[in-house]
């Protein structure tokens, strides 16, 4: 330890304002220290940065999953790293150590071209953990997109090819990275990419127990493959695909492809239709389904970037082929949409009609059953359009004759431009009586532009309701025009909400064990309403009568 | 600190100790005393979140006391989870959701009193800082802010107590900017604080120690487990990065 404390380096930071007032530049530096620096008291004698033998600091660069990341020079042979240190406090953490030994552990056994490289890992007399990686002068693909825009198509091939090759070497020694998104794939100047943050990367057949019994978060949801949504999911080379496929579409239009997303040829001007294949196949929602192996993946997309004469033609051309027989065996995630014509008169209406368990019931769904729903409400082609003169939120009852604990109920909204707008299924609604009141309770799985997430709605004895969250809520960026498929279930008191092809799971709090259920719309067009009891089947066959499984 | 911890070498307190853990607690004197705390310690930042929704003074203030009043009654607490919770996110999701339902009962008259309100929250925004266009972001930098404010306010005490308290006031402008020497006039804030330069590194070495601790215990009061203080942390961070 020097003898002088002085700071080697410290965040850029402003000088310190006449007033003495916190700043956010000061309130971060400060939340800064406190994730990495200082040690204890008696400890480092270095109060900003953190002090790792061997290695000078430069530049703070960010914050990583667990740890500040920054721009050093290892002293001895004088090259730049990208040094990644976790505080004492979490080193301290058997979770957190386990996870950062095993980030140095599996990179080191990686040596591509395009994956970081890591030179050096370590633990000081202190208690910090570090990691030297290769310093990469240049971007990353995030910010590159927010920056440029989508890429041009011969860019974006190649960065997804090159990934898939880094992804393939990865999984040829056993490793997923299971958090491919293109924040984690740096762009170095000269063009190359390479794949960085193999922070939550972990063996195969390793089990995920360790890590979320943390509560740390895995992967990011929008490039999570489908199951695993699902309870005992373990992550394969298939769902490093899935990313990859993300990626992609990411990349080259700047949109992520939820739900009923388009065909990336018809939003891409010039766009090889081939790419389509590869991106349905990719992310295609059965694992089976997808390419085998990020190998098989770069070679598909290596095929439509060779030009006509280019090498192992006849082998590429192979694979691409197989790519699309894969997609049309496939049934499409993209469904054309057909306008629906007025389907049999025997249409379900709002009474309850027993009908078995596990079969979704259509409801409202010909222009005369909309006619006796309300007033207020037009009929056209399909859609039911509330009439905004009639009151803003539209409440549908679905089964009003009973009472159940388990059910589903689904509609497809078709998102208006209204900042506020709101789309809500309620399941288990209860009324009770306090003081010689009726009072109402029940759990709603609401979805607004930005966000989807569960409520617990309830009244207060004087009346006073107010909706409070219940466990987590799922990032949305719906669009006005979009049509979006909104469903809700509660299965063995397990709330499920899937929008966008995303799904949310919150256990309820308990307090409502069985309930009736509506499904409201505050001003937006709809159509496909349907519910479905689940009453009477085993928690296995409602998840599987869902589409949960 | 208002709440001492209980004995024992414990980093952190027990949950039962922390500001969820009383929330939750089933003796109604004391979840209601946790929820007075809240509201004095976060009441800032939820005006501000309020504020950055368009709403003017007097409804933000109204909103917010509407709010807080149906926190108290409804007995709110039972549904953020023990185990998994962060206060300030389920709070900005219940406070969000509220005023969406707030806006649409207040009459038309209120409707028409706001149609100023475009150019006071342009105003506001504009005095908020830079990028505070996102009533969240601004919402996690002002949680930051009264989460540092107490730490600040703890040591300070502290410090005081053991008749240090010109040492941390004179200090404590460098905490303010980050808890860096670089750019100060470290010659000058020795001389202030009558240390010798190198004494004056090692005190606020051991300062920003303290800190660490005490904004560590802040945080801990909002989230349910220690394992979260760290992920609580970044998270205010990265808000407070984006601008």
């Amino acid at each position: 330890m020097p003898e002088d404390p002085a700071p080697r380096f410290a965040p850029a930071l402003p000088a310190v304002p006449a007033g003495g007032e916190l700043t956010d530049q000061g309130a971060a530096g400060l939340l800064a220290l406190v994730l990495t620096g200082p040690g204890e008291e008696d400890g480092a004698a270095d109060p900003a940065p953190p002090e790792i033998p061997g290695y000078t600091l430069v530049g703070w660069i960010g914050n990583g999953g667990m740890g500040a990341v920054y721009r050093a020079v290892q002293d001895r042979l004088g090259r730049e790293v990208a040094l990644k240190i976790i505080s004492p406090v979490l080193a301290g953490d058997p979770a957190f150590a386990a996870r950062f030994e095993r980030e140095a552990r599996t990179l080191a056994r990686l040596s591509h071209p395009h994956i970081v490289t890591v030179h050096d890992a370590g633990t000081t007399a202190d208690g910090r953990m570090f990691l030297a990686m290769e310093w990469i002068e240049g971007t990353d693909l995030a910010r590159r997109l927010e920056e440029q825009g989508p890429l041009p198509p011969a860019e974006g091939l190649r960065i997804a090819r090159q990934l898939c090759e880094a992804l393939h070497a990865a999984h040829e020694v056993g490793v997923i990275h299971r958090d491919v998104k293109p924040s984690n794939l740096l762009l170095a100047a000269d063009g190359r990419v390479k794949l960085a943050d193999f922070g939550i990367a972990l063996p195969v057949g390793t089990s995920t127990l360790t890590l979320t019994l943390t509560g740390t978060s895995l992967g990011t949801p929008d490039f999570l493959p489908p199951e695993a949504f699902l309870p005992g999911f373990l992550p394969d080379a298939r769902s490093d695909v899935f990313a990859a496929g993300v990626t992609l579409y990411q990349a080259l239009s700047g949109r992520i492809p939820r739900g009923r997303f388009p065909p990336l040829s018809t939003i891409v001007r010039g766009l090889d239709p081939r790419v389509d294949a590869i991106i349905d196949t990719a992310l295609a929602h059965e694992p089976a389904r997808r390419f085998p192996s990020a190998r098989a993946m770069g070679e598909a997309i290596e095929a439509v970037e060779a030009p006509p004469a280019g090498r192992g033609r006849g082998r590429l051309v192979g694979f691409a082929l197989l790519a699309l027989a894969a997609v049309l065996l496939v049934p499409r995630l993209l469904v054309a949409k057909k306008e629906p014509a007025d389907p049999p008169p025997a249409a379900m209406e709002s009474t309850a009609v027993e009908q078995p368990p596990g079969v979704w019931i259509p409801a409202y769904h010909t222009a005369r059953s909309v006619r006796t729903l309300s007033p207020g409400v037009r009929w056209e082609r399909g859609w039911i359009h509330p009439d905004p003169a009639a009151g803003e939120a539209l409440c549908l009852y679905l089964l009003p004759s009973a009472t159940g604990a388990n059910w589903g109920a689904r509609a497809v909204f078709r998102w208006p431009a209204a900042r506020e707008a709101r789309a809500t299924v309620t399941l288990r609604k209860r009324y009770h009586h306090g003081d010689g009141r009726e009072l109402s309770e029940h759990y709603l799985f609401e979805v607004y532009a930005h966000e989807a997430g569960f409520f617990r709605d309830r009244q207060s004895p004087d009346g006073q309701n107010l909706a409070i969250p219940i466990g987590d809520t799922l990032p949305l960026d719906l669009r006005e025009g979009r049509e979006v498929l909104v469903e809700a279930f509660v299965i063995d008191g397990i709330l499920y909400g899937r929008v966008d092809g995303q799904v949310l799971e919150t256990p309820t709090d308990g307090v409502l064990s069985h309930g009736s259920f509506d499904l409201a719309t505050y001003g937006m067009p709809f159509r496909d309403l349907a519910f479905i009891r689940l009453d009477g089947l085993t928690k296995d066959q409602a998840l599987k009568a869902a589409g949960l499984r | 600190m208002s709440e001492a911890p209980p004995p024992g070498n414990h980093r952190f307190p027990t949950t039962r100790w922390t500001l969820i853990g009383r929330l939750h607690d089933t003796d109604q004197t004391i979840a209601r005393r946790a929820l007075e705390d809240l509201c004095a310690q976060y009441r800032f930042p939820l005006y501000c979140y309020i504020r950055g929704r368009g709403l003017a003074h007097p409804d933000a203030e109204d909103a917010l006391h509407d709010f807080l009043a149906k926190l108290l009654r409804n007995q709110s607490f039972q549904s953020l989870d023990r185990d998994k919770g962060r206060l300030r996110s389920y709070l900005a999701v219940a406070l969000r959701r509220f005023l969406i339902d707030w806006g649409k009962q207040h009459d038309r008259a209120a409707a028409l009193r706001q149609l100023p309100s475009a150019e006071f929250e342009v105003r506001y925004l504009r005095e908020a800082g830079a990028g505070a266009d996102d009533p969240e972001i601004l919402f996690d930098r002002k949680w930051a802010h009264a989460l540092i404010h107490r730490a600040l306010d703890t040591l300070a005490a502290s410090y005081l107590e053991k008749g240090r308290g010109p040492l941390f006031e004179a200090l404590r402008p460098v905490l303010l900017a980050g808890g860096s020497l670089r750019g100060e006039d470290s010659g000058r804030l020795a001389a202030a604080t009558g240390l010798k330069e190198n004494t004056l590194r090692v005190a606020l070495h051991r300062l920003l120690g303290e800190f660490r601790r005490a904004l560590e215990h802040e945080v801990l009061q909002t989230v349910s487990s220690p394992a979260e203080v760290q992920a609580e942390i970044q998270h205010l961070m990265q808000a407070l990065h984006r601008s």
